[in-house]
């Protein structure tokens, strides 16, 4: 008999597509339609870049088994949330979209889960969903701090090298020596 | 069906957006999405409106009493003036052909980045003042009053415009969104709304003719600097000529490229090209600056900054000027200077001294492009390379938006590269040449506090390079913008981290085999050649 993740690899397009209106439904209107009618990679990057990591997180989820892991998801969770993490999102908007594929797994298997009887397996789904939040988590604060990091270091290359043709700083050679 | 709570109840957002027309959603000032405001002393020194210390954040924006008397009179003014801007505000059929051109409105999914829709930010209220019809129909016809809102509205989304006008490219009736945005921006000026990274440098340069402000000896201190990295590197010492009187020809640049990384490996670049052709060239510390920042601020101090230039080729006595790797320099010498401050009837036409072709399509300006000029040297064969000295470098182009779509120089920074590199990889070609995307800190939009909207905006460029380094194992990105050299270096570290960041001539400079020169062991970054060096002559 199935499992409930095989069902999800099989109809993982209708998986996909339900949950590609959930995420674009988080955006303006007028915004959603357009993103979804331009499928060219480079002319609609957004929807490159989601639909290359849902599908990763998706065909994952079907072979991942109990626990899944940073290296297999990391990745694919980075193509979607390394976007939302600077389109002017609260941190919880930011990552909220995983939690949509409960609601798009539901939506879509439901009748396959009613009749074989699946909900203990979808309990466990959702379980390796959640743990997946949590490496969003990761990665929306690991963009959040290099994108401080790029303003900290902008301001210092501004100013680095005049600071330096005015003797103002010490320069600490590769061997430690000190020089001027 | 199973009692379950969504998801979306648990964790209590709403992901729709509330549908309601653009005119009724309030703009929202966050850190991230805009720039700082001038500083009032900055504003006095330009003799500009309403100086005050404010905040976009701040819900009173101190503008003057009259404020729309003012806005109100000026737009009439401008309408008057320039026919092209009544057209823009009248032609668009809305047919929507550039809405999803912008790359802020790509990355970043804001309905109002739309260019469409924020040229209507500013035509709404030419309908509901200028256009009777629409006055009585308001709204239904697109029409809206002048409030303070619609300022702060402006404010936020006519700075979050880079002028790339990569949107124009798509209009089938030509419209130029970049002059939209530099009309709201010039209205807003009016009533005391700008923003400091381009007033500043704006001002500075028409001080010290640089952005940073730096003094004529300070100047020569920074190239005397540099000069001693290219002796170290290269064992040459090069002494240019400073602000010297009777030299063929004049070198402009961005000032940026002398003082910051990446930017001075290009400057190297440079001096390591005169020197090998021996050219009769001229540096200036008065014109010690090729970008002008009037173009983001207004004609009239765009005109002073352009003339600045002319003034100085005058008063040295060259035939001609060169000019450097600039982005938006280029725009207004070709498309702006022959109407501003032309003919400039005292220079000559430039002629390669080296090669001695005639360069007519700089008839007009009598300023040439570098890449055109160092083309026609390699093209001539005048030039000993070595391009096995960047083999470190898989290297692709960025074309920057003023030189590709302001000007059309396309194929000349291609075959300079091709020939001081030897692994070179275009990107996918709706992201290049004319279509080519914005970096995301033109127009003045290359501060720090913009950065998170530079990202967001930088995404379909970013997105193109992490193809390339994906697929061909690209990088470095090369580009002939210092504003680029600066803005691309965090874009590539966002999006596709292990891309580096160059000049054009930072790679000429690299390959140029300089007469009696040692032989090189590094790069001009101080970095080891790859082990080649028992090739070269």
């Amino acid at each position: 008999m199935l499992k409930l993740v095989d069902h999800l690899v099989l109809e993982q397009q209708a998986v996909l597509d339900a949950w590609f209106d959930l995420i674009l439904g988080t955006y303006s209107e007028n915004t959603a339609v357009l993103w979804k009618k331009r499928d060219d990679p480079f002319a609609n990057p957004v929807r490159h870049r989601f639909e290359a990591g849902m599908r990763g997180i998706v065909v994952g989820l079907g072979t991942c088994g109990q626990t899944p892991d940073v290296a297999t998801f990391g990745p694919y969770l980075d193509e979607i949330v390394r976007v939302r993490a600077i389109q002017d999102f609260t941190p919880s908007q930011a990552t909220a979209f995983i939690f949509l594929l409960k609601k798009a797994v539901r939506e879509t298997l439901w009748d396959k889960i009613v009749e074989h009887e699946l909900y203990i397996e979808l309990l466990a789904l959702e379980s390796a969903i959640d743990v997946l939040a949590l490496f969003a988590m990761d990665i929306y604060c690991q963009c959040r701090e290099k994108l401080a990091a790029l303003r900290i270091d902008q301001i210092k290359k501004q100013y680095d090298r005049l600071l330096k043709r005015a003797n103002l700083v010490c320069d600490l050679s590769a061997e430690g020596g000190e020089e001027k | 069906m199973a009692k379950y709570p969504p998801p979306e109840e648990l964790i209590k957002i709403n992901y729709t957006t509330p549908v309601k027309s653009w005119m009724d959603t309030k703009t929202a000032f966050k850190p991230g999405n805009f720039s700082y405001p001038g500083k009032p002393e900055i504003l006095k020194y330009l003799g500009m409106p309403n100086p005050r210390v404010w905040s976009p954040t701040d819900d009173d924006w101190q503008l003057p009493p009259d404020w729309q008397r003012i806005v109100m009179e000026k737009f009439r003014e401008k309408l008057k003036k320039y026919r092209s801007f009544k057209i823009f505000m009248d032609v668009c059929v809305r047919c929507g052909a550039c809405a999803d051109k912008c790359h802020f409105f790509i990355g970043g999914g804001d309905p109002k980045n739309m260019p469409v829709l924020r040229a209507e930010l500013l035509r709404s209220i030419y309908r509901g003042e200028f256009s009777a019809a629409a006055k009585v129909l308001g709204k239904l016809a697109g029409a809206r009053k002048l409030e303070e809102d619609v300022i702060k509205e402006w404010f936020l989304y006519f700075y979050q415009c880079t002028e790339c006008r990569r949107c124009s490219l798509f209009c089938p009736y030509g419209i130029d969104t970049a002059e939209i945005t530099m009309m709201a921006r010039e209205l807003l000026h009016e009533v005391g709304c700008n923003i400091n990274w381009i007033l500043e440098p704006a001002a500075n340069c028409n001080r010290t003719g640089n952005h940073l402000g730096i003094q004529p000896h300070a100047y020569k201190d920074m190239m005397d600097f540099l000069c001693d990295d290219i002796e170290e590197i290269t064992g040459k010492r090069i002494r240019p000529n400073v602000n010297k009187k009777g030299c063929e020809i004049l070198f402009i640049t961005p000032s940026g490229d002398i003082f910051a990384d990446p930017g001075i490996y290009t400057y190297m670049g440079y001096l390591i090209l005169f020197e090998h052709l021996g050219l009769d060239v001229t540096w200036s510390t008065y014109a010690s600056e090729g970008g002008n920042f009037g173009l983001f601020t207004s004609d009239k101090m765009m005109k002073k900054l352009n003339a600045k230039m002319y003034a100085e080729a005058e008063r040295l006595g060259a035939k001609w000027i060169l000019g450097g790797e600039c982005g938006h320099m280029w725009r207004v010498i070709n498309q702006y200077m022959s109407t501003m401050n032309g003919p400039a009837d005292f220079l000559e036409t430039p002629v390669s001294p080296i090669t001695g072709t005639k360069f007519d399509a700089a008839a007009g300006t009598k300023m040439l492009h570098i890449a055109e000029f160092t083309a026609d040297l390699i093209k001539h064969g005048k030039l000993n390379l070595d391009p096995s000295r960047n083999d470190n470098f898989k290297t692709t182009f960025h074309d920057s938006c003023n030189p590709a779509r302001g000007m059309g120089l396309f194929e000349e920074p291609r075959y300079v590269l091709k020939n001081v590199c030897r692994y070179f990889y275009e990107m996918p070609e709706n992201t290049i040449r004319e279509q080519t995307f914005c970096c995301g800190g033109g127009a003045g939009l290359n501060n720090e506090e913009f950065t998170e909207t530079r990202l967001r905006g930088g995404l379909p460029r970013g997105n193109a390079v992490k193809y390339v380094r994906d697929r061909h194992g690209v990088n470095n990105l090369a580009c002939v913008c210092a504003i680029d050299r600066a803005t691309l270096p965090p874009l590539c570290d966002y999006w596709a981290p292990g891309v580096g960041v160059s000049g054009l001539h930072e790679l000429v400079g690299n390959a140029i085999i300089l007469d009696g020169e040692k032989k090189r062991t590094t790069d001009l970054r101080q970095n080891p050649l790859p082990g080649m060096e028992d090739e070269e002559e």
